[in-house]
Formats: structure tokens, C-alpha cells, sequence
């Protein structure tokens, strides 16, 4: 599944997937998978996301 | 109940974790036995390869294997990138550079090895050792930086294909639907 919300929350910060990688530390294909639901990352990357892109976890990984 | 019939149940990644991690060292005590198996049987029998070649065929086996499978998944890609990101020299300048090193090596060796075997006197070994080694130098250094260098850019070309790949599929299935 699809995390729209992280990609929009990406997106209002003005970055790309190549600057967030850079930022949280990993490559653009993480990012990039992670916005197409093809990977499934450990705690520890989603908060360093979160971090990065000033958001809770709920508000970019919890499914309702 | 159900969840006696659920088949979506999570995997322990912990333990997940630790067996590859048990897996990565099994790997690396392999790879050292292999070596070392190679150098004694080099240093105690005859330099024939035909008594190394299962040595052989396991080291260069295994380093291709991975060379397909990372390029297949856009793995060599993304380590390229994490690598550059982190690093002053880019990973392909590294790859010639190891390439010319190893050339280096291999000269040195052949020098060394061509003036233990075949000289009778002092004199003779110097020359020898320096007119294997020169050439050497001559024939392996470029031939060894050109084969990295295609190595890498062949690796390189074929990761960023998958990654491009794996990375457009869903939308591609989006506008489908």
C-alpha cells in the first residue's frame, strides 16, 4: 500500500526524495519504496523520517 | 481461533536478523578458509591450478553471484550512493584505483616469483625480477584498470535499469487502473 502521506509531507517541505534520503541517511531507492508500500522499514528509520520531516509517526505510518 | 488460520502472521525479524547475521559470518570464515587452503596449496605443491581451481571457483563464484544478484536488484546502485555520500573519492575512481593496486600486486608477485624459480645467482634474480615485474606492470595495470572500469560501469548501468524499474512498476499499475 501506497504512503501518500509521507510524499505529501515530503513534498510541503519542498525536498526531494534524493535530499530526504541524503538527510535521513539512506539511499533514494528507501525513500522511494517506502512511498510505494514496496518496503516495509524497521522503527528506526521511520522515526528518523518523522524526525525529518517533523511529523509523528501516526501521522505518516499508521493505518486506520 | 482465527489466528491458528492466520496466514498473514508476522515473522520474528529479530530472529530474521540474527541468522543472517550468523549466515554473513559462516560467509566470511569460508571465504578465509578458501584462501588460506589456496596460499598453502600454492606454497606446498606445484604452482598447477589445477590443484585450486574448487578454491577458485568458490571465490570468484561467490563475488559474481553477488555481482548479478545486487545489480538485478538495484542493491550495487544504492551502495554507490551511500558510498559517494559519505566519501571524497566516488566509488568508480575507487574501482580503477583498485584495479591499478591489484595490477601493482600481481606484478610484484610475478617479479618475486620469477626470480625465486628461475635465477642461479643474485644478479640474475635482480634482473629477472625486474623485467618480469616492469612488464608486468606494463601488461596488468591497464588491462586490470580497464576491466574494473567496465566492471563497474556494466554494474552500474544494469542497478540504475532495475531501480528504475522497481521504482516506476506501481505507478505504471496506477495509470492502468
Amino acid at each position: 500500500m501506497k504512503n501518500i502521506r509521507m510524499k505529501v509531507a515530503r513534498t510541503e517541505m519542498d525536498l526531494s526524495q534524493e535530499e530526504l534520503a541524503k538527510r535521513v541517511g539512506v539511499s533514494r531507492q528507501t525513500i522511494g519504496l517506502i512511498e510505494l508500500g514496496k518496503y516495509n522499514p524497521s522503527l528506526n528509520l521511520c522515526i528518523a523520517i518523522c524526525k525529518t520531516l517533523s511529523k509523528t509517526l501516526d501521522e505518516l505510518f499508521w493505518e486506520e | 481461533m482465527n489466528s491458528l488460520f492466520n496466514r498473514n502472521r508476522l515473522k520474528d525479524e529479530r530472529i530474521i536478523n540474527l541468522q543472517n547475521k550468523i549466515y554473513r559470518e559462516i560467509y566470511i570464515f569460508v571465504i578465509a578458509i578458501c584462501v588460506l587452503s589456496l596460499v598453502i596449496k600454492y606454497v606446498t605443491s606445484d604452482d598447477d591450478l589445477q590443484n585450486v581451481w574448487l578454491e577458485l571457483v568458490i571465490l570468484l563464484g561467490s563475488s559474481i553471484y553477488y555481482m548479478i544478484r545486487s545489480t538485478g536488484m538495484g542493491v550495487f546502485s544504492a551502495e554507490v550512493e551511500m558510498h559517494d555520500q559519505t566519501n571524497k573519492r566516488p566509488m568508480s575512481v575507487k574501482t580503477i584505483l583498485i584495479g591499478a593496486l591489484f595490477g601493482a600486486g600481481l606484478a610484484i608477485f610475478l617479479g618475486i616469483h620469477s626470480a625465486v624459480s628461475y635465477a642461479d645467482t643474485t644478479t640474475q634474480s635482480v634482473y629477472y625480477f625486474l623485467l618480469t615485474s616492469v612488464v608486468s606492470f606494463i601488461i596488468y595495470i591497464p588491462f586490470l584498470m580497464i576491466v574494473n572500469g567496465l566492471a563497474y560501469w556494466g554494474a552500474k548501468k544494469r542497478s540504475d535499469k532495475a531501480v528504475a524499474k522497481e521504482l516506476e512498476d506501481e505507478e505504471e499499475q496506477d495509470e492502468e487502473r
